[in-house]
């Protein structure tokens, strides 16, 4: 079994190191997987963290695999979109920026992974990876925040 | 008062779309040298719009493109008022010297 909490940060370095591994003329090939690992980095890091509260820990494996890309991507939305009325500020902007890299990692990993009618260049690898990163160190530190939704129920 | 999305209509998007690229490009440039989009639906079928920023070979070093890049997003999606379109936002960032390699139809300055 994976290490739950040193996978994602492990993903998230060999998004880094594919991206940077040819620097003068990058292969298509170590661009595209770098931007689909940063986005996997960050779906293993939120699924770890999510199963990581469950009192049974013979079963967060079990868990984990239950979570689907397109739930995510929807629980994301509705984060982005959501009021938050009165709560902290800071906290949910964190949060709502999490939302959004998830969104936004998913449709380029998509692209990354199935469209080879698109160049996919330095520029827009490194700035994919970077997208994760924020996300990871926004996660970081809101993880032990509470929110509560306040205009639209949780997914 | 915020327009409930229901009411926006494409025109009104467009317009709106339009003049934030204006806006944002003027206060980013030299860094953002232009701002394209298409409004069209991402790869699971939600309506969104896909910005296609060209940047100065100098924005897009590795040492500043992060942060030319939150800038960029924060003042569109500021202005913008993503909540209210109801559309989803995507980036595509490449150098002019990337482009000037590939030369890319879809990138081209028009």
């Amino acid at each position: 079994m994976v290490q739950a909490m040193t996978f994602p940060k492990d993903l998230l370095e060999q998004a880094n190191y594919l991206a940077r591994r040819e620097r003068r003329k990058p292969k298509q090939a170590s661009l595209r997987r770098a931007v689909s690992t940063a986005y996997y980095a960050l779906f293993h890091l939120l699924i770890a963290e999510a199963v990581g509260n469950w009192k049974r820990t013979d079963q967060r494996t079990k868990l984990a695999r239950t979570f689907e890309h397109g739930r995510m991507k929807q629980a994301s939305i509705k984060t982005v979109k959501e009021e938050f009325s009165g709560q902290s500020a800071q906290t949910v902007m964190d949060l709502q920026k999490v939302a959004d890299a998830f969104i936004r990692l998913q449709d380029f990993r998509h692209k990354a992974d199935y469209d080879n009618t698109f160049t996919l260049t330095h520029t827009e690898a490194l700035r994919q990876i970077a997208l994760a990163s924020d996300a990871f160190a926004s996660w970081s530190a809101i993880r032990k925040e509470r929110l509560r939704m306040t205009t639209s129920s949780p997914c | 008062m915020p327009m409930p999305s229901a009411v926006w209509r494409e025109s009104d998007i467009d317009k709106a779309v339009q003049e934030a690229v204006r806006e944002v490009a003027k206060k980013l440039a030299p860094d953002v040298q232009w701002i394209r989009y298409a409004k069209t639906l991402d790869s699971t079928g939600d309506r969104a719009i896909f910005f296609r920023v060209m940047l100065s070979d100098d924005a897009s070093r590795e040492a500043r493109l992060a942060k030319v890049a939150r800038r960029l997003e924060s003042a569109l999606s500021e202005e913008l008022k993503l909540a209210e379109l109801d559309l989803l936002l995507y980036y595509s960032y490449r150098s002019r010297s990337e482009q000037a390699m590939l030369k890319e139809p879809a990138w081209s300055k028009r």
